[in-house]
């Protein structure tokens, strides 16, 4: 009688450990863990995942026929929504034209971390067109420079006035991974501004 | 024209049932240990879906019945559910005697509509064929079976459950006890958790849901793992199904047992794997929208004497395409997608996912110690911890040649850690529960910010009363409090602020139901509040396939609602069963996602802007359906659903409620045949279009454009389904069993409204879903 009794509690301590040891195995195998914490205010810049890509710049430089130049940006450094971008008006004398322009495309989301994302556009610069769209025809833009399969890129352009122009200009990047084909109606559009420009 | 048709179908049941079907059952329900009776014993009639409540002494009687056989199926709180066939013919008596075992001693289950019956209004369940088929598809599609609940879809892999039109954080999703904490919240975010290996799908509202937290104000739906055999012994099904639309492929083994002996160890287990390929809607294939499930769960309990032991783990993963095309760099895009009816696409098939992709992982380990102190008397305590990951991946990673294509562009982990404490005392015509529950959830992301890491706390304590009186009536009672704390770092939308915010919501519901012989009357009320979620408080972002800017407001009150409702079910005759479901709820302060009117201006152009705020708001509705059994072989089944949601003051609409819908089913179950052919159907659904579209407008006219696009219904649709299913007996052994099912059988192009995608392409084509599932017992 005793024995049995006995027996029993064995049975029942060893089912428990059955389901324990299980139990634990699973936990200690594969029970993933979050090692970040919520309060790590840094996380965007020292961890495997770097925040991705956030344009937050377009910066123009304009130089003029005698070799001055000039910076117009349209800048939002905290990404969508939040505070609004500011955004240069572009002011180009009549004397100065034609003006080259270069483009700058930034992430300055971290004012101690800028990185330049023009070069990267330029590596790929076979996926990549910007599109200029000036507000009348007093103001012309051409291309300056092209990609290995002879489009035009738009890194850098020359910027004509015909006239006196009080408009604005609006500048497109275009990403078309394998269907660039020198058009703006294709793609996924990467940025999107609209400077105003004073002409005279 | 409906109306026409609804009074012609309901005349026909008194022409087809005058005559022969005078027959009675009644009975007695005893102890088979005593032989004392068991009183308010549920007994359910399966072939009718439909019973009746014994009274005090243990007697019932059901009237009105035709002549056949019939199995009724035995409940009562503490015992084995009985099943006992009675063939009818005249008056008939039967004894039934139940087992009150101790050990056995949880909440019965009653399988079928009538557990639903005594769960709340409003509350249903998946029958257990829907169950089986609803395996292979997302538990929001799976869902759509019960009238009142469609989904929130974002593209064809990603689908939430919505419950008469709401969704989100308020409705509550609880698998095997625990409930799920994932990310959830954001419209493109489905449940991390699979139907496969689940005994019952559960939807409950109101009393019934107080239980499972303060948050789900539309209701609960609960998972449930299968029950072990009593003694030794071993199932297994192993299922397979294929669809032709996106040649998807699923493969299943689950099972349960009981090693029996000395070591009297019982356990279930699911392991599922799902692939499919690019979807077709009539016109194409849908570029990048194949997906690949994988399903994991087991469980092993134990009863020692009083004591009960029980030891969950289940893991879910999932990558899934996002249609290509969809992802727009801004508004020029879209709209240039919206003029198109479509988004530029390859027209291949292929098994293979691209990104824009999600990457979902969620895993759960609990354990369940159970005491029953007395027979009547029980403590319950849980303890869970639950993980979730969730990666998502833009159509383009960084630039630049050497820039790693592989890392998310976001990435959100959840940890959750659950400790549930409760106790139950039944009596013979009452029953209370009180219970105290508390979790602390860590969050985390890395990548793009939507919103914040933080820490939440909470913690709710409620009760639970229900009591059964003369005249077959009863009440139910409700009530909880429940502090939630959330501690949120660096929000971007109140200035990369740290900040700590704190509610105290509560809950109440009471019901009463009546009975009579052919009516049955439920009437609930009571008021409910819900804490805003992370994204509701501190979302800030850009949404990709929406485009658009989405922002939370930290200011925002916690919902609260005022919850009214009345369902009926009537039976004019045995074969003859209708139920309605009335709701009026009055929110004070709803949360909902609304344009403002100037546009935000970001460097990919200007985006709409959308700031969660809140309104008063009614949200209003009718659930109808009825059911008719012509004879033996032939069911009717027809059910309509409409919802309203408005502001109180100006009456306008919100934006993505559900358009009104009915549909028509018929079943046919053939005689005894070779094949083992059970049951063919065929259903007919109407979807309206919705015409209640909020007026809302914008300063400037792209987004105007935009807005105007974006509330615009899709035209009304008609969609026919069809299916069967039957099984066959091998030998003693084995089973097999089978179905074919199609849906949209005429392969008609549509849109549905509440399909974020609806831009972007229509809706899934014909598709036909064959199934084999093959049953081991022992």
């Amino acid at each position: 009688m005793k024995t049995t009794e006995f027996m029993n509690r064995i049975n029942r301590f060893f089912s428990l450990s059955v389901i324990v040891a299980l139990a634990a195995a699973v936990s200690l195998t594969s029970c993933k863990d979050d090692d970040e914490d919520p309060d790590d205010h840094d996380h965007d810049h020292d961890h495997e995942h770097d925040e991705t890509e956030l344009i937050t710049t377009m910066r123009l430089t304009f130089s003029d026929v005698n070799g001055q130049q000039t910076t117009a940006s349209f800048s939002d450094p905290d990404g969508p929504g939040g505070n609004d971008p500011s955004i240069d008006t572009i002011a180009l004398p009549f004397d100065g034209a034609p003006y080259t322009v270069n483009i700058e495309v930034l992430d300055e989301s971290d004012p101690d971390d800028v990185e330049d994302i023009t070069a990267e556009i330029e590596e790929e610069d076979n996926e990549h067109l910007f599109c200029f769209t000036p507000s009348s025809n007093n103001l012309s833009v051409a291309y300056n420079d092209e990609d290995e399969n002879g489009l035009a890129v738009g890194l850098q352009t020359t910027w004509t006035l015909q006239d006196v122009f009080n408009g604005s200009i609006k500048i497109e990047l275009k990403h078309q991974p394998g269907e660039k084909d020198g058009s703006c109606g294709i793609g996924e559009t990467d940025i999107e501004v609209t400077f105003p420009v004073q002409g005279n | 024209m409906f109306k026409y048709l609804w009074i012609s179908l309901l005349w026909l049941p008194t022409l087809a049932y005058a005559n022969h079907c005078r027959n009675s059952i009644s009975g007695t329900v005893i102890d088979s240990e005593t032989r004392a009776p068991l009183p308010y014993a549920n007994i359910f009639i399966v072939e009718l879906k439909d019973g009746v409540v014994a009274d005090g002494q243990g007697k019932f009687r059901i009237e009105g019945l035709c002549e056949g056989t019939f199995t009724l199926k035995v409940s009562h709180i503490g015992c084995t559910p009985v099943q006992k066939a009675v063939t009818v013919d005249g008056e008939i008596q039967v004894t039934i005697t139940m087992d009150h075992s101790m050990h056995t001693l949880q909440k019965v289950n009653v399988v079928g509509k009538q557990q639903s019956k005594a769960a709340g209004i409003g509350s249903s369940s998946l029958k257990p064929e829907e169950l089986d088929q609803g395996a292979n598809m997302s538990l929001g599609a799976a869902l759509t079976q019960i009238n009142g609940l469609t989904t929130l879809a974002t593209g064809n892999n990603v689908q939430k459950p919505a419950i008469h039109g709401l969704t989100g954080n308020r409705v509550g999703i609880y698998n095997n006890g625990v409930k799920l904490e994932s990310q959830m919240w954001g419209s493109e975010h489905a449940p991390e958790v699979g139907l496969f290996g689940a005994q019952n799908v559960t939807l409950y509202k109101g009393v019934s849901a107080i239980k499972y937290g303060g948050d789900a104000l539309a209701g609960v739906v609960k998972i449930e793992a299968p029950k072990a055999p009593n003694k030794k012994g071993l199932s297994l099904a192993l299922n397979t199904a294929y669809n032709t639309n996106n040649k998807g492929i699923s493969n299943g083994l689950r099972g349960v047992f009981n090693t029996g002996g000395t070591l009297a160890i019982e356990g279930h287990f699911a392991g599922q794997v799902q692939q499919n390929g690019n979807y077709q809607s009539p016109q194409r294939y849908l570029t990048n929208t194949g997906g690949q499930t994988t399903n994991l769960k087991y469980g092993l309990a134990r009863n020692f004497n009083k004591h009960r032991v029980e030891v969950f783990y289940s893991n879910f993963q999932a990558e899934l395409g996002i249609l290509d095309g969809s992802h727009v760099g801004n508004l020029t895009d879209l709209f240039r997608v919206i003029e198109a009816g479509e988004a530029p696409s390859g027209d291949t098939f292929t098994y293979a996912i691209n990104k824009p992709k999600q990457n979902v992982f969620h895993e759960m380990l609990g354990t369940v110690w159970k005491y029953n102190l007395t027979p009547t008397q029980r403590i319950q305590l849980r303890i869970n911890r639950q993980y979730n990951l969730r990666e998502e991946f833009d159509r383009h990673g960084p630039k630049g040649i050497n820039a790693p294509q592989d890392i998310p562009a976001i990435q959100f982990e959840l940890t959750t850690w659950t400790a549930e404490l409760d106790y139950q005392h039944t009596g013979t015509d009452w029953q209370y529960e009180v219970g105290l529950q508390g979790n602390r959830q860590k969050n985390t992301f890395e990548g793009t910010y939507f919103i914040p890491g933080f820490y939440r706390d909470q913690l709710g304590v409620y009760g639970l009363y229900s009591k059964r009186f003369a005249f077959n009536t009863s009440i139910e009672l409700g009530a909880r409090l429940d502090y939630s704390g959330l501690q949120a770092f660096n929000a971007r939308n109140i200035g990369d602020r740290d900040t700590t915010l704190q509610f105290l919501v509560p809950t109440f519901h009471a019901q009463y139901t009546k009975n009579w012989s052919k009516l049955k009357a439920s009437v609930q009320s009571g008021f409910a509040w819900r804490p805003p979620a992370a994204n509701e408080l501190f979302a800030q972002g850009l949404h990709h396939a929406s485009a658009r800017v989405e922002t939370g407001d930290a200011s925002l009150d916690a919902e609260r609602a005022v919850n009214n409702g009345l369902e009926l079910e009537y039976s004019l005759t045995p074969a003859w069963t209708a139920s309605a479901l009335l709701y009026a709820n009055y929110y004070f302060n709803f949360i909902y996602l609304a344009p403002l009117p100037k546009a935000e201006l970001t460097i990919r152009g200007a985006f709409p802007s959308f700031l969660y705020q809140q309104a008063e708001v009614w949200h209003r509705g009718i659930d109808f359906s009825t059911q008719y059994q012509l004879d033996s072989s032939w069911r009717l089944e027809a059910s309509a659903a409409t919802v309203f949601i408005s502001e109180a003051g100006s009456g306008n609409a919100l934006p993505n409620i559900p358009a009104d819908r009915c549909q028509l089913k018929t079943y046919y179950q053939p005689k005894k045949n070779q094949f083992g052919l059970k049951e063919l159907w065929v259903a007919w659904q109407w979807v309206g279009q919705q015409n209640r579209i909020p007026p809302f407008t914008a300063d400037d006219a792209s987004s105007n454009a935009y807005l105007q696009n974006l509330l615009q219904a899709p035209v009304g649709y008609h969609l026919l389904s069809a299916g069967l299913s039957g099984q066959r007996k091998i030998n003693k052994d084995f089973q097999l069993q089978y179905y074919i099912s199609g849906t949209n059988l005429l392969n008609r192009s549509y849109r549905d409204y509440t399909n974020a995608f609806r831009f972007f392409a229509a809706e899934m084509g014909r598709n036909i879903t064959l199934g084999l599932s093959l049953k081991f017992n022992s």
